[in-house]
């Protein structure tokens, strides 16, 4: 598939778009305010689209395309002088309140660990699929999602 | 490990039903999936089909909803949101103007939606947005969309038309009374005043003029005479019933130009669309099962439509194919 994208097959990517569009929403919501994902989500596929013919592994296209996804948080982040500021989000409900508060915990987890949560927990992704949409090994998902899940239930009750 | 933690095998754990619960409301369906099948229907009623069909409530429209505010980047200058002048970026809610003066620029993004380019001099209003159909006020001025959703989901009002998009990327410029240009780089726009409808595809345009609305499509690269003699025919005293007018537009036609000439049949008097379809002829055979009288009467719908489908234009539906339009 990424083959027939990278010769201008314009469903092919739009395939690819469909299958690693969570992926990449996960990514920059671990790490940008929710308000600006969506904007940025269509950046990383624009940038992708532009610059497929020069991935040269097509079996890499997900590690490549989450780079992708980090440096546009990044850059995104430099850009806007972003520091901690909250998601704007007005009349949120009390299980809102609690579901906008626990995403915040999640992204001052480390970069690994929160990410690979916010594919698990908000994108709904198993650990094997995590693992195929990024090209991380399956054992580092694995340390992931414990680590991650014991330092966030850490922070949750007092701890760091 | 909690297995079902790794991979949602075996006892559920409720803690970590609870983090999917709470956190699952973030996440984001690719707005990609389940496009609208194309239509068979004639090309005349091709854009009020996308309209109703996708009026009709098509469960993809949530998935174009760039929410109660737009976003608002300045990509040169200074531009104002209700008259209030923004740095970098603002954002802009339902009744917002957003002004750009001679040397601003600004971007209204709408999510996964597309993008609105701004261009100098030009004051935009945003007036409605929901349920998947967003209206925006071109008061004067240039705006270039680029969108990547289904047809009907943007409509541009201008003070003498309204552009609606098939799936496209397009230009609209206007003067505060309502004398612009459509000009449509990618997919088709329906631009519309009323009863009086254009439907224009990639590469053509439109005249918009104040108490008339649309002028029939054309490519800008025709001669001067024949853009000369449809504007009279779409604007001038005389009106359809120009002959004289009629002439040159027929006489300088060129094959592409049949565009206009089908686009016509609908704005002719029934007297004058016998030598409008002679010479549509001439220039793209009609298809056999379509007979001069059929086409001048307008009895003979999929005939008409299998006509325009010889010009190779493409589906007005079919915005899929040019969503990578988008990105140029």
């Amino acid at each position: 598939m990424v083959a027939a994208a990278r010769a201008g097959d314009d469903r092919a990517f739009g395939e690819l778009y469909r299958r690693f569009f969570r992926m990449v929403h996960a990514v920059l919501l671990s790490r940008v305010p929710a308000g600006d994902v969506d904007d940025l989500t269509q950046e990383v596929f624009l940038q992708a689209w532009r610059q497929l013919r020069a991935l040269r592994d097509p079996l890499a296209f997900g590690g490549w395309l989450r780079r992708i996804a980090m440096h546009q948080s990044a850059d995104h982040l430099r850009r806007t002088h972003y520091t901690e500021t909250l998601d704007t989000n007005a009349a949120r409900a009390p299980d809102d309140e609690e579901a906008w508060f626990l995403l915040a915990e999640v992204r001052r987890l480390p970069e690994a660990y929160r990410e690979t949560l916010v594919m698990r927990f908000v994108e709904g992704l198993t650990g094997p699929e995590i693992a195929e949409l990024t090209g991380l090994t399956p054992g580092s998902v694995r340390v992931n999602l414990h680590r991650g899940v014991e330092m966030l239930r850490a922070r949750l009750k007092g701890g760091t | 490990m909690n297995r079902y933690l790794w991979d949602k095998t075996g006892d559920p754990d409720p803690e970590m039903q609870r983090l999917e619960h709470l956190l699952g409301r973030f996440s984001r369906e690719a707005p990609a999936l389940g496009f609208p099948a194309r239509s068979k229907r004639s090309y005349y009623w091709l854009a009020a089909a996308a309209c109703v069909l996708l009026a009709a409530g098509l469960g993809l429209r949530s998935a174009w909803q760039p929410g109660p505010d737009w976003k608002v980047v300045a990509l040169s200058g200074t531009p104002r949101i209700d008259r209030r002048p923004i740095a970098s970026n603002g954002r802009m809610g339902v009744g917002g103007l957003l002004e750009t003066d001679k040397l601003s620029r600004a971007k209204l993004r709408m999510g996964l939606m597309g993008a609105i380019e701004i261009e100098p001099n030009t004051r935009v209003r945003l007036t409605a947005t929901g349920a998947g159909r967003h209206r925006i006020a071109l008061e004067s001025g240039t705006i270039a969309a680029r969108l990547w959703a289904p047809p009907a989901t943007l409509s541009v009002d201008t003070p003498s038309s309204t552009a609606i998009d098939l799936g496209c990327a397009f230009v609209v410029q206007v003067d505060e009374k309502g004398v612009g240009l459509l000009r449509v780089t990618s997919g088709w726009v329906q631009f519309q005043l009323d009863d009086r409808k254009a439907v224009v595809p990639a590469g053509a345009a439109a005249l918009t003029r104040p108490g008339a609305g649309p002028g029939t499509p054309f490519y800008e690269d025709s001669s001067g005479a024949f853009r000369s003699a449809l504007k009279r025919l779409d604007f001038g005293d005389g009106g359809y019933g120009d002959a004289g007018a009629l002439a040159v537009v027929l006489s300088e036609a060129r094959p592409k130009d049949t565009l206009t000439l089908l686009s016509l049949f609908r704005r002719l008097p029934t007297s004058a669309r016998g030598e409008l379809f002679d010479r549509a002829a001439q220039l793209v055979p009609p298809p056999a099962g379509l007979t001069r009288e059929e086409a001048i009467e307008g009895t003979n719908v999929p005939g008409v439509d299998a006509w325009w489908k010889k010009l190779g234009l493409g589906n007005a539906k079919n915005w899929l194919v040019n969503w990578r339009d988008v990105f140029r």
